[in-house]
């Protein structure tokens, strides 16, 4: 797969970004603009289930967010990270920073 | 239009120049796979680079995972740091040696020597203008991997990558 598709839908307030495809080198600057967009909104769970690979551009990216979430006091969760995505965010070492959840129930 | 050459040998040796130093000598001949490209460096050839990786027939799933994202920092140093390459081209070679995963990056750049030499150097750290972290990649590789070496040549300029 060599397209990123970034996709949004609502679970009650929160925002659900769906990521499907390659967050790499190339694609990680449209997957910053829309995340940055949807946190704009208020909450937001990105769902990596569907990312086919995951690079350090686009973990760094996703810690920015973080950071951005805490100092605004909100939270950003990610939603069921495939294995490559998961194994990414282990290899960085900082995996205790990244707040994974597998249902978007364990934040009822 | 991407070409992968594949082949598998009954021999599996590693020649001198590929060699990683450290590494166990084989102690009996056994089957080497093994798949080479050659990728545009720039940009747009991470493609390729992920095409080639998933194209091998000799890795498990959780093995290209791993092929995969280190080579993939890789690849985007060599784009960041050491273009231009001659001819524009890296060779990238994914081998399996006596159950030994091996990726191998070749090409020649004028500015690698000196790259090679401060890359390690780096911590993660954030950049204002980019609105991100940088400077995890090499990290990420690492811990990916069992060797990471850079090698400087007079000919070729080499990164080895041992799992």
């Amino acid at each position: 797969m060599t397209q990123l598709d970034i996709s949004e839908r609502l679970d009650g307030e929160r925002v659900v970004l769906v990521i499907a495809g390659p967050v790499n080198s190339y694609t990680f600057g449209e997957f910053q603009q829309r995340l940055e967009r949807a946190m704009a909104k208020g909450q937001v769970v990105i769902e990596m289930e569907k990312v086919s690979t995951l690079s350090s551009a686009g973990i760094g990216v996703i810690m920015a967010a973080l950071d951005d979430a805490e100092a605004a006091g909100k939270k950003l969760f990610i939603l069921r990270p495939s294995e490559i995505a998961r194994l990414a965010l282990e290899s960085t070492g900082f995996m205790e920073r990244f707040p994974i959840i597998q249902n978007l129930k364990e934040l009822a | 239009m991407i070409h992968v050459e594949s082949r598998r040998s009954a021999t599996g040796e590693l020649s001198p120049a590929e060699a990683v130093p450290g590494s166990r000598p084989p102690s009996s001949p056994a089957r080497a796979a093994e798949a080479t490209i050659s990728i545009e460096v720039e940009r747009e050839g991470i493609f390729a680079f992920e095409y080639f990786i998933d194209s091998l027939d000799f890795t498990s799933e959780s093995e290209g995972a791993k092929l995969k994202l280190a080579g993939s920092e890789i690849f985007d140093n060599l784009v960041k740091h050491a273009s231009p390459v001659a001819g524009g081209m890296a060779t990238v070679r994914a081998t399996r040696r006596r159950g030994v995963l091996y990726l191998f990056f070749a090409f020649k750049s004028p500015s690698f020597r000196e790259y090679a030499a401060r890359c390690f150097d780096y911590e993660p750290i954030f950049d204002n203008r980019a609105r991100r972290w940088r400077g995890m990649g090499l990290r990420m590789t690492r811990n990916l991997s069992s060797d990471l070496r850079f090698r400087a040549g007079t000919l070729l300029d080499r990164v080895i990558i041992r799992f």
